[in-house]
């Protein structure tokens, strides 16, 4: 099958960036896949306790920088698709936006890449958090359509009981195995 | 509005409640693939100091392969119907006790039902899907059904289906940001209006007592009223009369004007449900009471105003927490005492 964008521009990664990646649900996730039960406390800190440390844009960076594009063995942070200046996080009213960048306009993943992210946040974020994901504004020919599909919450509830689609969107999500993550999210 | 009672049982989000037609009762589907119904033990009218107790009195385990999206009675009562994303819409009658027998399953659609509807004589059943058709089903008694239309005409993924409560017109609400109005002619049904003013997503919609008017809600925040001057010449447009921007901060997901005193409850995923006063001419509402946090900090998914006269006043909810709750708007209570 060919690819839409055969030939994707790479972005470098710094490391400042990636040494950053070590927010409290980053260290929860992977303190209980490394089997640690105080992690299930910790979690239950996050969601009901006021002083804890509040989600910010660096933490859902994390949660989706590391998410592999559909095509390219490349992330969709190397694909400069996801980048923290476009997340922004009202922690008080428990609401989210991420946008992403399609490499290309006529990116036929785009949907795919949306809901990849979509679902990585359901599972990671404590429920109560409204998301919002959107197409960077300018950056696709079909923006207004992946848009609505991505913000339909029951399409998206639909998607994720087809098994084919939930299967891609797992082994999208797998890059997290590197970081033996993967186990608890996946709950198997 | 107070809470009356929480129903808890549903393993994952509730999608929809729907009211017996001549009982405190409830039915109620979600994401566990379930179908539960709830029984309250009052059974005298209006009286607000005693809380009345609901006790979930039946439960369909796995009634579809997947999501069980809308519920609904028959009009008699006979029947229970459910609609599944399975593509499924099965027909449930009592066999006694709290035992419930699948007496047909209505298939046809691609994919994912969204909705169903019984008309007001309990002859005619629609369905809905995200296959963008809307179907028409006769019921010829003994849980016999025969499609009698599959009707093409939206654009994308239909939403939900209403009877008009008092002709045989159904209003289909869709994520083409359109509603359409079905009419039948020598037995061909076809679609007689399309009614425009929605900028997204159209989740939910209901007729008036009268059924002239319809209320929509949607993915652009706002309600809209629209008014057929002569409902029974099928030439006759409807005109949207009315139109408040912003009655939630996020997609409203379902709307309910009561039959019983004209109020028109919505919720959204911002977790509000809100009650609306409409004026004489249906052309301004105004916001009467509203209910923060109803599910806690879950989206709303159903609101649904009891249909009995005496209990008017009940309110049915449905939320992404896995709970139903039975509200009591005593604004209404207060003034049938009076």
């Amino acid at each position: 099958m060919s690819k839409d964008n055969a030939n994707p521009v790479v972005f470098t990664v710094s490391d400042e960036e990636t040494s950053k990646a070590k927010s409290k649900l980053w260290r929860l996730m992977a303190a209980r896949a490394a089997g640690d039960s105080a992690a299930d406390s910790d979690a239950m800190d996050l969601d009901n306790s006021a002083d804890v440390e509040q989600i910010d844009a660096h933490e859902v960076f994390d949660l989706i920088r590391n998410i592999n594009d559909p095509e390219h063995p490349l992330t969709l942070e190397q694909l400069n698709v996801a980048q923290l200046r476009h997340i922004s996080v009202d922690h008080a009213n428990s609401h989210i936006s991420v946008v992403f960048t399609p490499t290309i306009p006529h990116c036929s993943m785009a949907t795919l890449i949306g809901l990849c992210i979509r679902v990585q946040l359901l599972r990671c974020l404590p429920q109560r958090f409204k998301v919002d994901i959107n197409v960077e504004e300018g950056t696709h020919q079909s923006e207004k359509s992946v848009n609505k599909q991505l913000n339909d919450k029951e399409r998206v509830a639909a998607a994720m009981e087809n098994s084919h689609l939930l299967e891609v969107v797992n082994q999208v999500l797998q890059t997290q195995d590197k970081r033996g993550i993967s186990r608890i999210l996946w709950g198997t | 509005m107070s809470l009356l009672a929480t129903l808890s049982g549903h393993s994952d989000r509730v999608w929809h409640a729907a009211w017996h037609p001549s009982q405190l009762q409830l039915v109620t589907c979600g994401g566990d693939k379930a179908v539960r119904v709830w029984t309250s033990n009052e059974t005298t009218s209006t009286s607000t100091s005693k809380e009345a107790t609901w006790t979930q009195s039946a439960s369909i385990d796995d009634a579809h392969k997947r999501t069980v999206r809308a519920v609904a009675f028959s009009p008699d009562a006979t029947l229970l119907t459910s609609a599944g994303f399975d593509g499924a819409t099965a027909i449930w009658e009592s066999v006694g006790g709290s035992e419930f027998e699948c007496v047909a399953t209505l298939e046809g659609h691609e994919n994912e039902v969204k909705s169903i509807a019984w008309s007001a004589s309990g002859s005619l059943l629609a369905t809905c899907s995200r296959d963008k058709s809307v179907w028409i089903w006769e019921s010829l008694g003994d849980g016999d059904f025969e499609c009698i239309a599959v009707l093409h005409e939206h654009s994308q993924d239909v939403k939900m289906v209403a009877w008009n409560p008092r002709r045989e017109i159904l209003a289909s609400a869709s994520y083409d940001d359109t509603i359409k109005i079905w009419r039948d002619k020598d037995d061909d049904w076809y679609c007689s209006d399309t009614l425009k003013g929605h900028t997204s997503t159209v989740w939910g919609i209901d007729f008036d007592e009268t059924g002239d008017y319809i209320a929509s809600v949607g993915d652009d925040k706002s309600l809209k009223i629209w008014h057929n001057a002569n409902i029974s010449d099928a030439f006759t447009p409807y005109k949207c009369i009315s139109s408040t921007p912003s009655i939630h901060t996020r997609a409203v997901y379902s709307v309910s004007w009561s039959k019983t005193h004209g109020k028109i409850a919505t919720c959204s995923g911002d977790n509000y449900i809100r009650v609306f006063e409409v004026d004489a001419n249906k052309t301004a509402v105004k916001m009467i009471a509203e209910i923060p946090n109803a599910h806690g900090d879950f989206d709303v998914n159903s609101v649904r105003w009891c249909p009995l006269a005496e209990h008017g006043h009940l309110l049915a909810s449905a939320g992404d927490d896995g709970n139903v709750k039975v509200w009591s708007f005593k604004g209404i209570v207060d003034s049938n005492s009076k």
